[in-house]
């Protein structure tokens, strides 16, 4: 499963809460530059697996690896200084603080230069305008497309390697949705790789090049987007073993 | 009551009042990235009073010299209690309230060597130099300059802590951990330097405020227990968290309480306080500055 240009290279991972798997065996890989969605049910394991990654929940068997380096159950803290930007679920950002403030944060135990800093937060401000038109307001003042934008841009502003996105779509109007995706492209190209856990699969499907279906904790397939499209696994993924006449 | 009396009792209340509300903010410093109470810092502010009477009354030590050590020396204990008390629960991983247990037991272990080691009697600690307990009268008013000290000091040191939290990274830090602890954690933030520090932070304070309230009501080792309830009540009644609410409900907790001395009996003056309380927290659950939390995760 593990191919030599993996960035971020999961093996055989089984984590959960209390002792009790909630994922068990999942191996996954993120290759340079690539997109990768991980898609599956409500209460499929896909936050969880997310959560092990990033240390924020420790993992009980198996690996992760980020460009080669062994990061199993490093804690979060200092994964996020090897490269690794995990966005949770939920728009997780300050809300008392000001959006500044909340960049400030993203960057605060990188140990950079004021001058460094201050071309961080430009690259952020650049991607996201109107972070800049309200850099002063309190974060919790935002819309919620703008808080997702946020977050994403609190992330992004340590140049990570690799990029997890929990459903950044979540709680948003289609049109938001649409401007997270293309936010999610330039993001991209600018060479991070993505990790990608989304609801809206259809359009989540267009954007990466290789999909995962997990199911019960398990991973039940995966492939290129285009095939996958099209395939049962996803219906039986969303919808558990159903045969369809 | 003359109106001398009644202001002359204000001026008292509110010079306690500002002593309960440094006991209170003693306890949101600690409280902010821990979300842990804790219950031994009554016992730091009579340290701050014991410790002041021995270094500055028996020893004979400058009144600068002197606290700054006793800052050092409390804040060290803040920091050595987190370790052992505190810090064990959340490495666990478990939510429980273990530190309420731990706290209490610690503040029990200080108070108990305290005991042993200064005996029951109260000792007088001087006044911060430059001010006096000499009463002044001003027309009706009465007061001394120590509880305009006392009082500045509480407004001025509210007014670093708030700079302190919204100016400098490691406040931010602070406030970020105390709204969303994995959310910190995601951004390279380890919230258990923090939670250390603000122990220290928090300990230190409350040698401050036991320092200079030992001269307005002596130091003894009866002192903390008393301060610590008074101190969340103040916290209670002005909010949690909101340091400038904490002014505010130690100065009514200590003018109610100045006031109904004269007015009632021990047993009724508690009666009064408490019902006060009570019924701010029944009208506002959250204190009179206090905010819902936000969210829940």
């Amino acid at each position: 499963m593990s191919r030599p240009d993996a960035i971020l290279d999961i093996r055989d991972l089984t984590a959960g809460y209390n002792a009790v798997p909630v994922i068990r065996g999942i191996s996954l890989c993120v290759g340079k530059g690539e997109a990768v969605a991980l898609l599956g049910a409500n209460g499929a394991g896909k936050s969880t697996l997310l959560r092990a990654v990033s240390g924020l929940l420790r993992a009980t068997e198996g690996a992760v690896l980020l460009s080669g380096e062994t990061i199993t159950n490093l804690a979060p803290e200092k994964l996020v200084r090897k490269g690794l930007s995990h966005v949770a679920e939920g728009r997780r950002i300050f809300r008392r603080l000001s959006v500044a403030d909340n960049l400030e944060l993203g960057l605060a135990r990188m140990g950079l230069s004021s001058a460094e800093t201050a071309r961080r937060f430009e690259e952020q401000y650049a991607l996201f305008p109107i972070l800049h038109e309200k850099r002063k307001d309190p974060a919790g003042a935002l819309s919620g497309g703008q808080q997702q934008m946020l977050a994403i841009a609190q992330a992004l502003i340590r140049r990570p390697t690799v990029l997890m996105l929990d459903e950044p779509s979540t709680g948003l109007a289609p049109i938001l949705i649409e401007e997270v995706f293309d936010k999610m492209a330039q993001i991209r190209a600018q060479g991070v790789s993505i990790l990608l856990v989304e609801q809206v699969v259809e359009r989540a499907l267009e954007f990466v090049d290789h999909a995962y279906l997990i199911q019960g904790g398990r991973l039940i397939a995966d492939g290129p987007a285009t095939e996958l499209k099209d395939s049962s696994a996803i219906r039986k993924a969303y919808m558990g073993d159903v045969s369809i006449a | 009551m003359l109106l001398e009396d009644f202001l002359a009792l204000m001026v008292n209340g509110v010079a306690l009042g500002a002593i309960y509300a440094m006991v209170g903010i003693g306890l949101n410093i600690a409280y902010k990235p821990t979300n842990v109470f804790n219950l031994a810092q009554g016992e730091f502010v009579m340290l701050g009073a014991m410790l002041g009477w021995l270094l500055l009354t028996y020893v004979g030590m400058p009144w600068v010299a002197g606290t700054l050590i006793l800052l050092v020396a409390i804040g060290i204990l803040g920091g050595f209690e987190e370790r052992v008390a505190v810090a064990p629960h959340f490495r666990a991983d478990s939510h429980h309230h273990g530190w309420l247990i731990s706290t209490l037991a610690f503040s029990i272990i200080i108070i108990n060597i305290a005991d042993q080691v200064f005996r029951a009697d109260p000792r007088f600690v001087p006044p911060i130099p430059g001010f006096s307990l000499d009463t002044i009268f001003m027309g009706p008013l009465s007061f001394n300059t120590h509880q305009v000290a006392v009082v500045a000091l509480v407004v001025a040191s509210i007014f670093g802590i708030e700079y302190f939290y919204r100016h400098t990274l490691t406040g931010k830090a602070i406030s970020a951990v105390a709204e969303d602890r994995d959310g910190a954690r995601l951004n390279g933030i380890n919230p258990l330097h923090l939670t250390m520090l603000s122990f220290v932070a928090g300990g230190a304070y409350c040698a401050l405020a036991g320092i200079i309230a030992a001269p307005l009501l002596l130091a003894s080792t009866s002192l903390g227990l008393m301060l610590l309830v008074k101190g969340f009540m103040a916290m209670a009644l002005g909010g949690v968290g909101s340091q400038w609410g904490t002014l505010i409900g130690g100065i009514v907790i200590g003018c109610i309480e100045s006031i109904s001395s004269i007015l009632l009996t021990t047993g009724y003056r508690q009666l009064v306080l408490l019902a006060v309380v009570l019924l701010v927290l029944l009208i506002r659950p959250h204190g009179l500055f206090g905010k819902a939390p936000g969210r829940t995760v």
